[in-house]
């Protein structure tokens, strides 16, 4: 069969063309998918939690007109002795991190003589500033029945100051009524954790 | 040879050359699973704590783990070349203080479609190797495995890994990028 020179050039056309097509479509099967995998974590400073002060309600009369209230907020205190002292605790961490604070709603004191026993109520404050006077109430259910609270560090502090009431029943404060004289002490336990 | 022929000609051509490719074509897909942010350390409850000795782990059935969906005709040559980290760092410092990190990894091609039945399956990946070729299986039919979509099977690649121990370093935000690629 003869060719002619245009019909040579669209054969060359069309078998370029397909092989064109053949390529561009086999390009299609070999690539590279590229992906980057975000590793990451925050690291937290140690928590720490120290013990400032210790709870002293003071010499208190074995009968009293109302409850024996020692305020966390310093002031304020309801038939306590003269010397008291508000417990406070420091609580020291990543500078906003956001802490879980837990401690009992009560304890029982117990007497240096026999085994008489007085119940502490607890209440605790809290505030981002060294202050406790400006401290407010912690936990849902305040005195007596909150044990534990969320709070967040400021500058990577944050202060309790403890306070509450002896007398009465768990949850339920009482004036001190004919009190078996005594030296009470007792221990409440604090946990502080990161959330 | 008339004009009808050499069109003719050209058309059939055309036709040749798709059919020669028709059965290595469709595309290679991978996408990583939705909303994957990485493999953040981090977790409520169990906070990294600067001069602890503690190592935290990621395994492969936690949700934090990578899972990076591969598509593709069976029969088809892979290669996965991870570009490996041994550390994530903080940069706030100078010089960059810096947590070990060890990643480890799994690849299920199983001809599975679906994920979780995949992740069971999944074989780990030599962590001292960076490069791991593949060919893509048959479909398996079997119960709950769904039909291929465009006559794609699927491969799984999960990426996780263990982070530790944390030792005295700055507290702060540490990280890395661990590059994946996937040749087809």
């Amino acid at each position: 069969m003869k060719k002619t020179l245009a019909t040579r050039i669209f054969m060359s056309i069309s078998l370029l063309t397909a092989i064109l097509v053949s390529q561009q479509l086999n390009a299609q099967n070999t690539g590279v998918i590229n992906t980057n995998l975000n590793v990451g974590a925050t690291v937290l400073a140690q928590l720490k939690l120290t013990n400032n002060a210790d709870v002293q309600f003071g010499n208190l009369s074995a009968t009293t007109p109302g409850h024996v209230f020692l305020s966390p907020t310093g002031s304020s205190h309801t038939n306590t002795g003269v010397s008291t002292s508000v417990g406070k605790f420091t609580v020291e961490g990543s500078t906003t991190g956001s802490v879980k604070v837990t401690w009992p709603a009560n304890i029982v004191l117990n007497s240096s003589v026999g085994g008489n026993t007085l119940i502490y109520n607890l209440q605790v404050n809290g505030n981002g500033s060294d202050l406790a006077s400006g401290s407010t109430i912690l936990g849902a259910g305040g005195l007596g029945v909150a044990t534990t609270a969320d709070i967040t560090l400021v500058a990577g502090k944050y202060y309790l100051y403890v306070g509450g009431k002896v007398g009465g029943t768990a949850g339920s404060p009482a004036n001190l009524n004919a009190q078996a004289t005594g030296v009470y002490s007792g221990i409440a336990n604090f946990r502080a954790e990161y959330n | 040879m008339r004009l009808w022929e050499l069109i003719f000609m050209m058309l059939w051509n055309l036709i040749l050359g798709n059919h020669s490719v028709i059965a290595q074509r469709g595309t290679v897909q991978a996408r990583i699973m939705n909303g994957y942010t990485g493999l953040i350390f981090n977790q409520i409850g169990a906070p990294l704590i600067s001069g602890n000795q503690q190592s935290y782990s990621i395994t492969i059935h936690d949700s934090r783990t990578l899972v990076l969906e591969i598509a593709a005709p069976a029969r088809t040559p892979l290669m996965i070349q991870i570009q490996p980290i041994t550390e994530i760092l903080n940069h706030t410092n100078s010089p960059p203080s810096s947590i070990p990190f060890a990643w480890e990894a799994a690849f299920c091609n199983e001809g599975l479609n679906d994920e979780r039945m995949a992740r069971n399956q999944a074989i780990p990946l030599d962590p001292n190797q960076n490069n791991f070729q593949f060919e893509m299986s048959d479909y398996q039919n079997i119960p709950g495995n769904p039909a291929p979509f465009e006559n794609r099977v699927k491969a799984f690649l999960y990426v996780y890994g263990r982070l530790g121990p944390i030792g005295p370093v700055t507290p702060g935000y540490f990280t890395n990028s661990m590059n994946i690629e996937v040749w087809y």
